[in-house]
């Protein structure tokens, strides 16, 4: 009988511990595949406040580059505004909405946490779903594309970053327009890799590669980054292509949210295509 | 529910924010974090159960998760931890006997053993949650080198705190 009980004791503490690490694989799982647990999320009240309460404080330690950045993309910006141009023709000065329907929608949002470090990222930002944030809007920043939103609460949201396992971009090279995809390997965040490039193109270091007309997600020709080296691996019929990032994901703080207004229309009419073609 | 209890609480809040706030964000070399909250866990005093061991480990490596948005990862390697703990303090704890409430610490065990200890340790956690975040044998020996460094990182962080906290207790 004592045997028995110790044999018992022994097993329970084995079960213990198969049972909490079942539940933590069980989180795991579920977080990697459907990134939608929703319990454990940095988007969440708590974290997100404490997070954001440190965003607040360390704004203040790169003001003067924010600034200096800022005042950049102002300057710019003004040499885009119709102001800073001399009127040299009288003919069209119409702007007739319905020739031109916006597409994207530009918005500003600041971010409150991001890590690099991982093989998944997430970059967590503080606007939600009160300002007009929607799941697969996109995310860039001054100099390049930074990733997709994914998870929405009132206040925040949180964002698959570049830098993640499942990311996969369509990115082109902007002197040929050869598309391929863009992944992330893991490891130095500061370099991805771009796929399905056929072997025949000629390539050059520093290339420029920016996003393709073929996502819905991402405006077209948003810099993405520029190829650092290039090669093909023995008898494969694609470039393996090392890609630098033009984004420093380590210094991101205020990037662009962007809407596609159309996005919805042109994932119907897709998907009706598609499922044409399978009746067929 | 004594003072000491209360201390060892307010000690897990502190080493939590601290790793969350600070340390996460240092990328030594790229990827190089050092987890200090492990030492609140090393520090667990060796009366404390296996059991209550363990879930002490998986609640703060789940409130380590909840703000690195790694959903389990770092809970599965604390659990993992507290469950070969009293294996590794057999080994290298003090032999004849300690006073009650005693925690593991280089007063109570001594720099050496307590180095073996916290780098055994520190190993084991590092290695499943790096191995668990990978997800892949893919990249392995990357894998390996991440948890080597970020080990020894670790392990020499843990140490230095040690350090501090006892040299100001004698003063």
């Amino acid at each position: 009988m004592r045997n028995l009980l110790d044999f018992l004791y022994k097993n329970y503490v084995f079960l213990c511990f198969a049972l909490l690490q079942f539940f933590s694989f069980y989180l795991i799982t579920n977080n990697t595949y459907y990134q939608r647990s929703s319990i454990i999320n940095s988007a969440n009240g708590v974290t997100a406040s404490v997070y954001g309460k440190y965003a607040t404080a360390n704004d203040y330690l790169s003001l003067r580059s924010q600034n200096e950045a800022l005042s950049k993309e102002n300057a710019m910006l003004h040499n885009m505004l119709i102001d800073a141009h001399l009127d040299v023709t009288k003919l069209s000065q119409l702007r007739n909405d319905t020739l031109y329907k916006q597409q994207y929608h530009y918005f500003t949002a600041k971010v409150i946490n991001n890590t690099v470090g991982n093989r998944n990222n997430y970059i967590t930002l503080d606007k939600g779903s009160l300002q007009g944030v929607k799941r697969d809007m996109a995310i860039i920043s001054a100099s390049g594309i930074v990733g997709i939103v994914k998870d929405v609460t009132p206040h925040y949201s949180t964002a698959m970053s570049l830098l993640h396992k499942d990311s996969r971009i369509s990115a082109r090279i902007k002197k040929n327009e050869y598309f391929g995809s863009l992944t992330w390997a893991g490891g130095d965040y500061q370099y991805a890799d771009l796929n399905d490039i056929p072997k025949h193109v000629k390539l050059a270091k520093g290339d420029t590669v920016v996003t393709s007309a073929y996502s819905s997600i991402f405006p077209e020709g948003v810099m993405i980054g520029r190829i650092e080296k290039f090669e093909i691996e023995n008898a494969a019929n694609f470039y393996t292509i090392r890609v630098k990032l033009s984004t420093d994901y380590k210094k991101l703080t205020h990037v662009y949210m962007v809407e596609n207004l159309l996005k919805q229309e042109q994932d119907t009419l897709e998907s009706k295509s598609k499922a044409q073609g399978n009746d067929n | 529910m004594t003072i000491e209890t209360l201390k060892i609480f307010i000690r897990f809040l502190i080493v939590i924010l601290l790793q969350v706030l600070l340390l996460n964000h240092i990328n030594f070399s790229g990827f190089i974090n050092p987890m200090l909250y492990t030492l609140a866990l090393l520090m667990v005093p060796f009366e404390v159960s296996i059991v209550t061991g363990m879930i002490i480990g998986f609640v703060a490596g789940i409130s380590i998760d909840y703000f690195m948005n790694s959903a389990g990862m770092h809970a599965s390697a604390c659990v993992l931890m507290m469950y070969l703990r009293p294996r590794l303090l057999k080994a290298f704890g003090p032999r004849d006997g300690y006073e009650p409430e005693a925690q593991p610490s280089i007063k109570t065990m001594g720099n050496i053993e307590f180095l073996y200890y916290s780098f055994f340790m520190v190993v084991l956690h590092h290695a499943m949650l790096f191995f668990v975040e990978a997800f892949s044998m893919h990249l392995f020996f990357f894998t390996l080198w991440r948890v080597i460094l970020s080990t020894l990182f670790t392990v020499l962080l843990v140490n230095i705190a040690q350090y501090l906290m006892y040299q100001r207790k004698e003063r």
